[in-house]
């Protein structure tokens, strides 16, 4: 076919094109992956039995505050990469703040103190199936949003799954942290961390394959 | 970078996206006449890079049309359209390379900034067969497109030769072509 003709083609598509995609396609899409995540969660589990206690620990906030932070560079993050001129990909690195954070509270929790069992504060009761819970809590939000992403235009598709995947595991990651007993912060920064950061290779691994264009 | 080159980079900013806004709005001359500017830069662009292999040429062109066409909606008003355009160029240029890896063809990926100043006005035909899209249009459609479009016919004689009324030629083209961009949409929202 000859380019003229193409042109041809072209200009007589009459669907407007939506500039507004992201604010009235992605963002409602990744509110309704989160509602769909918080009715499967509390169809599947119920919030924990002693939350109203729990919400007087700091330890409690310090968790919820992780995994929301996440949530939120993420999706500050992403609205620059979603575009074929890609605003701040170094933006992503801010990411790595949450995770300093948490680890940092983890050092002062022990700095005190004599005799540390560190086993009892990495491997308590559910350390082996929280990373796969919050892994398995995220898959339906990631789908929505990776759906939506579908009239992206990334310049670099794997960074930019990446950063759809850390935002649906840092929000599967809040929800679950209302249902889940644990609270030291070794255990959130290894166990919650390891959930979050398998949705981000798999995001990274989905976004090669499914955002290129 | 020279002043003037730089001058000329801006004269063609503010052709491109003064065309292009109108586009947007759904001015369909204005965009016809953006993406006919712009594929003139683009075929110079893409023959500076790929000296030894100028066959493909004509089809980077079309494959960046198409892109820039179906993510027109991921150009933020306000920002320049330029920086825009050549992040398409360039994502499909690698991507291009990417899959003719083995075939020698790579340039330099770099130096790619001296690059909208140059325009070359005669269209190759590509070698991407849209041709094949065309089937799952109607029959008096595709009759239509092909005789007019294909062969160069005008719209009388493509009139006598299929035996079918002016007007339905027209029509057919009309909605022949209407429909492709349709099609063309789709496959690569599918892709």
């Amino acid at each position: 076919m000859k380019t003229h003709d193409l042109i041809d083609v072209l200009s007589t598509d009459d669907v407007l094109p939506n500039t507004q995609w992201m604010s009235q396609r992605v963002m409602p899409s990744l509110l309704m992956g989160t509602l769909i995540c918080c009715v499967v969660a509390l169809t599947v589990w119920s919030v924990r039995a002693d939350m109203t206690q729990a919400m007087t620990l700091a330890a409690f906030w310090f968790k919820l505050a992780f995994a929301v932070s996440l949530a939120l560079i993420s999706l500050w993050v992403l609205p620059s990469a979603v575009r074929p001129i890609s605003v701040d990909s170094h933006r992503v690195w801010l990411l790595l703040a949450p995770v300093f954070m948490i680890w940092l509270r983890a050092v002062a929790l022990i700095s005190g103190q004599d005799s540390v069992n560190f086993s009892a504060l990495i491997y308590s009761q559910t350390w082996q199936v929280c990373t796969l819970l919050i892994v398995a809590l995220a898959m339906p939000l990631m789908a929505v949003l990776f759906w939506a992403l579908r009239e992206a235009a990334p310049s670099h598709p794997k960074l930019t799954g990446f950063v759809a995947g850390i935002l649906s595991g840092a929000i599967a990651a809040s929800i679950y942290s209302i249902h889940c007993t644990e609270m030291s912060p070794f255990f959130v920064g290894i166990w919650y961390l390891m959930g979050i950061l398998v949705t981000g290779l798999l995001g990274s691994f989905l976004g090669q394959r499914l955002l290129r264009w | 970078m020279g002043l003037n080159q730089s001058s000329e980079r801006s004269a063609l900013e503010t052709e491109l996206s003064g065309l292009f806004l109108l586009g947007l709005q759904g001015e369909k001359d204005e965009y016809k006449q953006f993406l006919s500017v712009f594929s003139k830069y683009l075929r110079g662009y893409f023959f500076k890079k790929m000296r030894n292999a100028p066959d493909f040429v004509e089809d980077l062109v079309q494959e960046v049309l198409i892109a820039v066409h179906n993510k027109r909606h991921t150009y933020e008003v306000g920002e320049p359209l330029t920086p825009w355009l050549h992040a398409i160029a360039k994502y499909k240029y690698v991507d291009f390379l990417r899959s003719k890896k083995n075939e020698h063809l790579n340039d330099s990926l770099e130096e790619s900034q001296a690059i909208w100043v140059e325009e070359i006005r005669e269209p190759f035909e590509s070698s991407t067969d849209l041709t094949l899209l065309m089937f799952s249009l109607p029959q008096a459609h595709r009759r239509a497109i092909e005789l007019t479009k294909i062969n160069g016919l005008s719209v009388k004689d493509a009139a006598q030769v299929s035996g079918l009324s002016e007007s339905a030629i027209k029509v057919g083209v009309h909605r022949g072509l209407k429909k492709l961009a349709a099609l063309i949409r789709k496959s690569h929202e599918n892709a």
